[in-house]
């Protein structure tokens, strides 16, 4: 099955303040759908409504034709695989057992075969097999996010949803992770949906790109037309250079153009 | 494959040490006592007649007590296990969440005011249903403040300190009334002993038990992704308010009973789950049989130590728990280099 999600017109409000308003766009399947912007715009609270953990104040999200808001979670879990932001394994798990909980739904008291074949082959692709019998919360903050995001790719779900999930890897990581996620989306025909701060990995993993500022979609299509100077100054409140590179865009950053955290220090 | 292999195996393998462990403390437990009676003679008095003073003693005092320090501390053990995991609070277990405490102030109103507040109970049942009843109130009690605030796991836990307090003044209040009998009588039943047990009460505790163990581990791997956090619990399509309801009611009833028959005994509820987890961890499929035997090993080695501590007399096991686990439990945790929650 593949799925085509459809967000329609979503609001989201938390007490009075409004943290998304009509947030309208398509992620198409087989293609890696980036979300980038500013802290607070609002990028984690469309993932969590995306996976069915907060319902929408108004608007819906439709999966192909079926619209979330009369799902059962337990249905969306069995095709959404979605990676909180929080980085933390608590507990005493082997990161045999933490790939392994992705499979929640599957899990019967006696493994199957199946649950422990797909487990150590989802291992063995992001190299961390060798880890599997260590615990969790005794890996660096590197090796833990990559233990995490095998966990989001165990259940082989429909549709994935990554609130960023490279941040806390060095350069090669967050590459090798990035095109694995690229792989098995355009193979399985996933559909990706990635929260990025890095401007220049979003450049260049992104099908698509959306762009959220305050609650609201600012722009979104294709990345190379998205991504200039003055969607970054006005979002960001940054002055950036873009420079054109083998085929793709390096944004580079110059300055800040609010001077929000320097005028208060002054004043202090 | 290999690699679950071996991870299975070393659970399986402290699981196994840790029956033996058991079996081997219960027997002890069964030749220990004030009479010197050999195993031999034990277990042929099991068997039929053989003396008949073996004979009652073995099948009043030795059985019951040996048979009540092995449910009540596996009882305990898995309430722990379970109010810590869907709590998400190391610290949660039945006493510190105040059922203890609702059960003491239960067999205090028995004691003081004679009042029976389930009706048609034999006298002889009076003080363990008042207590029952009480605990189990507390439990609803809990259940009921959490429930305003969504039963998020913070408002559960400091709901269960606050009731903890609550009834621990009122036991105080009743014990401030009462005469001088009926207070040493309170304070006894607090220590927590298990001389009081007979055949059908342990009876009755293997019944809860067996029954809350088999609809848990159902639920094992549910319980055990409830330790990634509610959030990632949510994700995976498990419904946690649901799942914390149910577990929160069946642990509800398993403590009751616990606590009911034998007073209060601290400790084993906190630290024998912290014992399983660090030797097995987090999976429940194992973890709820660790903590099972864990707890029935610690309250069986207390009951060793209380009736060897002073020859010809029982200390009440309440005492003894705390002051033979505290060393073993500290240990543990000062000398283990991996975290322990």
């Amino acid at each position: 099955m593949v799925v085509t999600i459809k967000a329609d017109g979503l609001s989201i409000y938390y007490g009075n303040r409004c943290v998304l308003s009509n947030v309208s766009f398509v992620a198409k399947p087989g293609e890696v759908t980036v979300v980038i912007g500013p802290n607070g715009a609002g990028k984690t609270t469309l993932l969590k409504t995306l996976a069915g953990i907060i319902p929408p104040n108004s608007g819906d999200v439709f999966f192909n034709n079926n619209r979330l808001s009369r799902m059962r979670r337990e249905y969306i879990s069995k095709f959404v695989s979605y990676l909180p932001q929080e980085n933390v394994v608590p507990g005493i798990l082997t990161v045999f057992e933490v790939v392994l909980l992705g499979r929640v739904p599957h899990l019967t008291w006696k493994l199957s075969e199946e649950d422990i074949r797909i487990t150590t082959k989802t291992m063995e692709e992001l190299g961390i097999k060798v880890h599997a019998k260590k615990y969790a919360n005794q890996l660096s903050g590197g090796e833990r996010q990559v233990v995490l995001v095998a966990q989001a790719l165990v259940r082989e779900p429909e549709v994935l949803l990554l609130d960023e999930p490279v941040s806390n890897l060095d350069i090669r990581n967050k590459l090798e992770i990035l095109d694995l996620i690229k792989n098995i989306t355009e193979e399985k025909k996933v559909t990706t949906l990635i929260v990025l701060h890095d401007l220049n990995l979003a450049a260049k993993y992104a099908d698509e790109l959306i762009v959220l500022s305050g609650g609201k979609v600012y722009a979104k299509g294709n990345p190379h037309k998205v991504l200039n100077e003055s969607i970054i100054q006005s979002v960001y409140g940054i002055e950036a250079e873009i420079v054109k590179y083998n085929g793709g865009s390096v944004v580079i950053p110059l300055r800040s153009v609010m001077h929000n955290l320097q005028s208060s220090y002054r004043l202090a | 494959m290999d690699v679950y292999r071996e991870i299975l195996y070393r659970r399986i393998k402290i699981i196994i040490i840790f029956l033996i462990l058991c079996l081997i403390l219960a027997l002890l437990n069964m030749i220990t006592g004030p009479m010197k009676i050999s195993l031999n003679e034990i277990l042929i008095n099991i068997v039929y007649t053989h003396n008949k003073t073996v004979h009652v003693v073995v099948w009043d005092c030795r059985l019951p007590w040996t048979l009540m320090a092995v449910m009540i501390g596996g009882a305990l053990g898995l309430a722990g296990l379970e109010m810590q995991t869907i709590l998400n609070n190391p610290l949660a277990s039945p006493y510190t969440l105040g059922v203890s405490a609702g059960a003491g102030f239960g067999a205090a109103v028995a004691y003081v005011l004679g009042l029976r507040v389930l009706p048609a109970v034999p006298v002889e049942f009076i003080v363990p249903a008042n207590a029952f009843f009480f605990a189990f109130l507390t439990c609803m009690l809990i259940m009921f403040i959490g429930r305003i605030r969504d039963f998020t796991s913070e408002t559960l836990v400091l709901g269960g300190i606050a009731i903890a307090f609550l009834f621990h003044s009122m036991l105080a209040l009743l014990e401030f009334f009462a005469s001088e009998e009926t207070l040493q009588a309170i304070v006894f039943w607090l220590f927590g002993s298990l001389t009081k047990a007979t055949l059908l009460k342990s009876q009755v505790v293997f019944t809860v038990l067996t029954v809350v163990s088999i609809l848990l581990l159902f639920r094992s791997w549910k319980i055990t992704a409830l330790r990634l956090g509610d959030e990632k619990a949510e994700s995976l399509g498990i419904n946690v308010k649901n799942l914390r309801i149910e577990i929160l009611f069946y642990v509800s009833l398993l403590t009751s009973v616990a606590v009911c028959f034998t007073g209060i005994i601290a400790f084993v509820g906190l630290v024998a789950p912290h014992i399983a987890r660090i030797l097995i961890g987090e999976d429940h499929r194992f973890l709820i049989f660790g903590s099972i035997l864990c707890g029935a090993t610690v309250l069986s080695a207390g009951a060793i130590v209380s009736k060897v501590i002073i020859p010809g007399a029982i200390f009440p096991i309440g005492i003894i728990t705390s002051m033979i686990g505290v060393p073993f439990f500290l240990f543990l945790v000062i000398r283990g280099r991996k975290q322990i929650w």
